[in-house]
């Protein structure tokens, strides 16, 4: 993990479970984060409040303040990341705290290593609001995080470079470039091998795969390279 | 046993073997019965014969056939030589035959000593019946009445009419010089009969009517076509129109008589002639010392020696000889002297006591080729008394043998009819018995057809019966057999009828003995009413009572009411059905309105109704609730869960970034982090299964085009399958096939069969993902069949249907990674998207098969 100091933020976590928001501090710390620890929504809107914090990871059921109401809150003064943390992992949960303004949800109990990408996704994203427009220009196409420069042929997501095979390269840079737009099995394959596909088998598939575990923070639920089932893939439009 | 095969070849020939015996025994019978009776060509007619049982061991000449046939024989020739003596002399025909008129129309009684008549020769006789007699009317004045008849009448006398020796007037008048003849005041004898005639019959010509004028007189007049022998005419023979008018009578009579005589002596002549007959007769008569003969044998005709003509006929087959002068018969015949003699004396008139009778037949061999009565007889009777007993047997014989095909058959008729269960025995019988009483009064009058109505050249008489009896027979032991079936098969009592009604009325009267009340209000309520109907109706066709249009009234608002009742009832019960129907298929059921039904039996029914409603509903509401409480239960404790499994996940894995020399521990924070991964997992799924459960989950079903998903599934799947070292392999048709599904559910199923396999497959093996097309189901309509197959690492020992169990695995013993729902999981989903899945084992193969109905 090559990450200057600089790039690290001041983080607040969270969490009425002492050891959790400890072992969060432990791996943001070796990240290189300055980390900020509540244990209350009241004391977490407090610190926020005291303005120098970049991103806060919070959990929903806390004591004297929840996180959805934290959250509404933060949001009246400060457009910060908010990552909600939370055990309940219904899908109407996680709408709910999209809805209050949060920028992600990790599901209890997550893998620390998902957490720290994630972390580190979100503020990035955050950061660079400001600075992305000198990359723009030629052959540049984005969505979201995920930058493909076909010039030089480098792919970043959240400014980490990716490193793609060439066919992985092209099936994703056709994606992209046609963001938004669904593209079937066959399609993909007839436009990268300039063949036609006779009973395509599950290359494509397969490539695609292999995508989405190299740009995807949780391969499983991607942000960036979806599967349309019984029709194809896309890039969403971010 | 037979049961099985009772339409087998060999049964149906017997049955109909049986029937033909059948008909076998009424044709021999007929035949017996046809045989009994023979007829045979007469002279005038054909006649009938009966043959006799007791001929059957005799010769045809003893038998009663032959004896009847000579009978009949000499019966006619007796007839015949009569006529001959009319119409004969010397055995030749004679025209010139004098006819006395009057003596011969009075042949069979006496003649006065006096008495008139006209003498014509035979031949103008027959010659006027021939051509018809002309009658003129005449008026005439009594002179003219006097010029016209004689002044005098002519009387004839017979000199000797004794009436010795079997002579009557008639045969003394034909003796030669026994008669004179006289006029009106010179009589000889007797004066007494005088004048009045003997013939009172003259009613036919009295046609004189009184004129008042002068007496003048229409009297009708015979035209006279020929003369008499003395050359006069009729009126020359009389004086009073009286006479004239009976000897009128007498001439017409005598001549019409004789022209039939005369054709009937022409077929007897023919008929008795010796070339075509066997008959052989010989009659002499003695008429005042003259021996008159009348034969067919020529060459006896003017034979004077008796010897002769006896030896004649005993040398015939059979002969008899008569003579009622000396009272002598003697015959080898069976015909008896009073039979013989009661034949001459029908015609006493030609016989006198004086004759001598010989006849008989000659069935030698000079009259063979014959073809008479005598020869016709003999075939028949030679065809048909030795096959007389054989046809008798036959017909026994055959009824044996019927009996026993028929015994044959009820016994052998074992299975117990099911194909007459359901058949109402009254019924049954009535099937069985009208058939049978229709065929058996064709039979009967089968049998009384005329034997001119025929059929291919057979008498229906004959044809008919035999078919008839085939299917009298046939419905008989049908019918039979059947109702044997069924008591066999014991539902001869269970479906009758009667029983059945029976069995009714004794249950309402069982119900009505624990069930007083109802029976009493309903029968009393019923009966009332009837009575009270019938009661006002008669009373109102019968009296005119000023009551009656009120009384009327009322009856009819009353059974209006009655009327309103019953359709209330009825309308009550069919609700309750209704909701009883509704509440039996699950549905929730409407409140029945309990006060519009009054306090009776279906007020009680509709309470219970509504009450069982209540309580199911009740009982579905608890279990819906109690499901979702527990899958809240498990939501909220898996909750509880996780929040202590991060720190726990967490901290393993700061522990792991630890440098730990020891080999032990790194061994053991290994194991912490595997169990907790597996314990994240579990938690992970409870929650689902519970949710799929407790049907907490959305489906959104869109057309999906499974083959591209399953293309998908595999690639999203491949590494995985690389790192447990399988290989997939894919079969797909070429077409893509679609089916209505939540993708993303379905994702979910195939995400858990495809990590089953991973977890559970022998590495280095294939899992097979089939996708097809089933055949159309009967209704039409095909399922997508997307099959999972793999080979098993481990030997699975428990029941196929038991995997889809929640927490059930493979191995019982619970070991390795999974959460033992994934298969639950995916069984759940399958089915809450409308699909099915099946789980096969066959040893270590292990299958798992998805249906879904196919979107076109």
């Amino acid at each position: 993990m090559q990450h200057t100091p600089n790039e690290a933020g001041n983080i607040l976590v969270c969490d009425d479970d002492h050891e959790i928001v400890d072992a969060i501090e432990i791996y943001l710390v070796q990240e290189g984060y300055k980390v900020f620890k509540a244990y209350d929504g009241q004391q977490a809107l407090d610190i926020v409040k005291a303005g120098s914090v970049d991103l806060a990871i919070l959990d929903i059921m806390m004591p004297k303040l929840d996180g959805i109401h934290l959250t509404m809150k933060i949001r009246e003064f400060s457009s910060i990341p908010i990552l909600f943390l939370s055990a309940k992992t219904e899908d109407a949960d996680k709408i709910l705290g999209l809805n209050a303004g949060a920028d992600d949800y990790i599901p209890k109990p997550f893998n620390p290593l998902e957490l720290v990408a994630r972390v580190r996704s979100n503020l990035r994203r955050y950061k660079q609001l400001g600075n992305m427009e000198e990359k723009e220009g030629g052959q540049v196409y984005r969505s979201g995080g995920l930058v493909i420069d076909d010039d030089a042929k480098t792919v970043h997501v959240d400014g980490d470079e990716v490193r793609l095979t060439p066919i992985e390269y092209q099936i994703l840079l056709f994606l992209l470039r046609n963001k938004g737009k669904v593209f079937s099995i066959e399609q993909i394959y007839e436009s990268i091998w300039n063949e036609e596909a006779i009973g395509a088998d599950n290359t494509v598939a397969v490539h695609i795969r292999h995508i989405r575990e190299k740009i995807e923070i949780d391969p499983k639920e991607p942000r960036y390279l979806k599967v349309v089932w019984g029709v194809g893939y896309k890039v969403d439009v971010l | 046993m037979n049961t099985k095969k009772k339409n087998s070849i060999p049964a149906i020939l017997l049955s109909i073997i049986q029937h033909l015996l059948a008909a076998g025994i009424i044709v021999s019978l007929m035949m017996v019965k046809d045989g009994q009776s023979v007829v045979l060509n007469g002279p005038e007619e054909r006649l009938s014969y009966r043959l006799y049982e007791s001929d059957q061991n005799r010769s045809y000449e003893d038998t009663a056939l032959f004896n009847n046939i000579l009978g009949n024989n000499l019966s006619l020739a007796v007839r015949y030589a009569a006529i001959c003596s009319q119409m004969e002399t010397n055995g030749l025909y004679n025209g010139d035959k004098v006819i006395d008129v009057t003596a011969y129309v009075n042949r069979n009684a006496s003649l006065p000593g006096d008495y008139i008549t006209v003498r014509y020769t035979l031949s103008n006789l027959i010659k006027w019946a021939q051509n018809g007699f002309v009658f003129e009317t005449m008026k005439m004045s009594p002179e003219e009445s006097g010029r016209f008849l004689a002044e005098q009448p002519t009387y004839t006398h017979i000199v000797n009419n004794s009436i010795s020796g079997g002579m009557n007037s008639y045969l003394n008048s034909q003796i030669e010089g026994n008669t004179v003849l006289h006029h009106g005041g010179d009589e000889i004898g007797d004066k007494d009969n005088d004048e009045q005639g003997i013939f009172p019959d003259y009613r036919f010509y009295e046609q004189s009517y009184d004129d008042d004028e002068g007496g003048t007189q229409e009297h009708s007049i015979l035209i006279n076509r020929y003369r008499t022998v003395d050359g006069q005419v009729i009126e020359d023979m009389v004086s009073s129109w009286q006479d004239y008018q009976t000897l009128c009578t007498s001439v017409v009579e005598a001549a019409k008589s004789l022209l039939e005589n005369y054709e009937e002596y022409q077929r007897l002549t023919e008929y008795f002639a010796e070339s075509s007959t066997s008959m052989r007769y010989y009659i002499a008569r003695t008429l005042g010392g003259r021996q008159e003969v009348y034969t067919n044998v020529a060459s006896l005709r003017s034979e004077p020696d008796p010897e002769n003509v006896s030896a004649y006929f005993s040398a015939l087959t059979r002969h008899l000889f008569f003579c009622p002068y000396d009272l002598s018969y003697e015959t080898d015949t069976l015909l008896k002297q009073e039979t013989v003699r009661t034949l001459f004396k029908q015609y006493s008139y030609a016989y006198p006591d004086q004759i001598r009778v010989y006849a008989g037949a000659d069935l030698s061999s000079l009259t063979q080729g014959i073809d008479d009565d005598f020869h016709e007889g003999r075939k028949t009777a030679d065809a048909f008394l030795p096959s007389y007993r054989s046809m008798q047997f036959l017909a026994i014989v055959f009824g044996l043998i019927y009996l026993l095909i028929l015994c044959f058959r009820i016994l052998s008729n074992r299975n117990a009819g099911t194909d007459v269960r359901r058949v109402p025995t009254e019924l049954l019988v009535l099937l069985w018995i009208v058939p049978l009483v229709f065929l058996a009064e064709g039979l009967l009058f089968s049998m009384r057809l005329s034997e001119q109505r025929t059929l291919f050249g057979v008498p229906l008489s004959r044809l008919l019966p035999p078919v008839l009896v085939f299917f009298i027979s046939a419905v008989f032991t049908a019918g039979l057999l059947a109702l044997l079936r069924k008591k066999k098969s014991g539902s001869i009592g269970n479906d009758s009828l009667f029983i059945k009604l029976g069995g009714q009325f004794g249950e309402m009267a069982r119900f009505a003995r624990k069930n007083v009340n109802i029976a009493v209000t309903t029968i009393v309520f019923y009966t009332l009413l009837v009575l009270l109907n019938l009661i006002v109706t008669a009373a109102a066709f019968s009296s005119y009572s000023a009551f009656r249009v009120p009384v009327m009234l009322c009856l009819v608002l009353a059974d209006i009411f009655v009327g309103v009742l019953l359709y209330r009832n009825r309308m009550h019960r069919s609700e309750i059905i209704g909701e009883l129907t509704k509440i039996s298929k699950g549905e929730p059921a409407a409140r029945l309105d309990v006060k519009s039904y009054g306090k009776n039996e279906l007020g009680e029914l509709a309470e219970c109704v509504n009450s069982i409603g209540e309580g199911i509903e009740k009982a579905v509401k608890t279990s819906m609730h109690d499901e979702r409480l527990k899958s809240e239960l498990i939501t909220n404790v898996s909750h509880d869960i996780k929040t202590p499994l991060t720190s726990i996940i967490g901290y393993v894995d700061l522990l792991k970034r630890e440098n730990i020399d020891s080999p032990k521990a790194e061994e053991y924070i290994r194991i912490l982090d595997e169990k907790s991964q597996q314990l994240k997992r579990l938690t992970e799924d409870l929650v689902e299964a519970s949710k799929i459960t407790s049907g907490n989950i959305e489906i959104k079903p869109e057309r999906l085009n499974v083959t591209e998903f399953l293309r998908q599934t595999v690639g999203e799947f491949h590494e995985k399958l690389e790192d447990a070292a399988l290989k997939a392999v894919v079969q797909t048709p070429e077409e893509p096939l679609f089916i209505n599904a939540d993708a993303n559910h379905l994702w979910r199923v195939m995400e858990n069969l495809l990590e089953n396999a991973c977890k559970y497959a022998l590495s280095g093996t294939r899992v097979y993902l089939q996708l097809s097309e089933s055949a159309p189901a009967e209704d039409g309509h095909t399922d997508v069949v997307l099959s999972v197959r793999n080979v098993s690492r481990n030997e699975l020992h428990v029941d196929a249907a038991d995997l889809t169990e929640r927490f059930v695995r493979g191995d019982m013993a619970r070991s390795g990674e999974g959460s033992g729902l994934g298969l639950s999981i995916a069984d759940s989903l399958t089915k809450a998207q409308g699909g099915e899945m099946q789980i096969d084992v066959d040893g270590d193969l292990f299958k798992v098969t998805l249906w879904f109905p196919k979107e076109a």
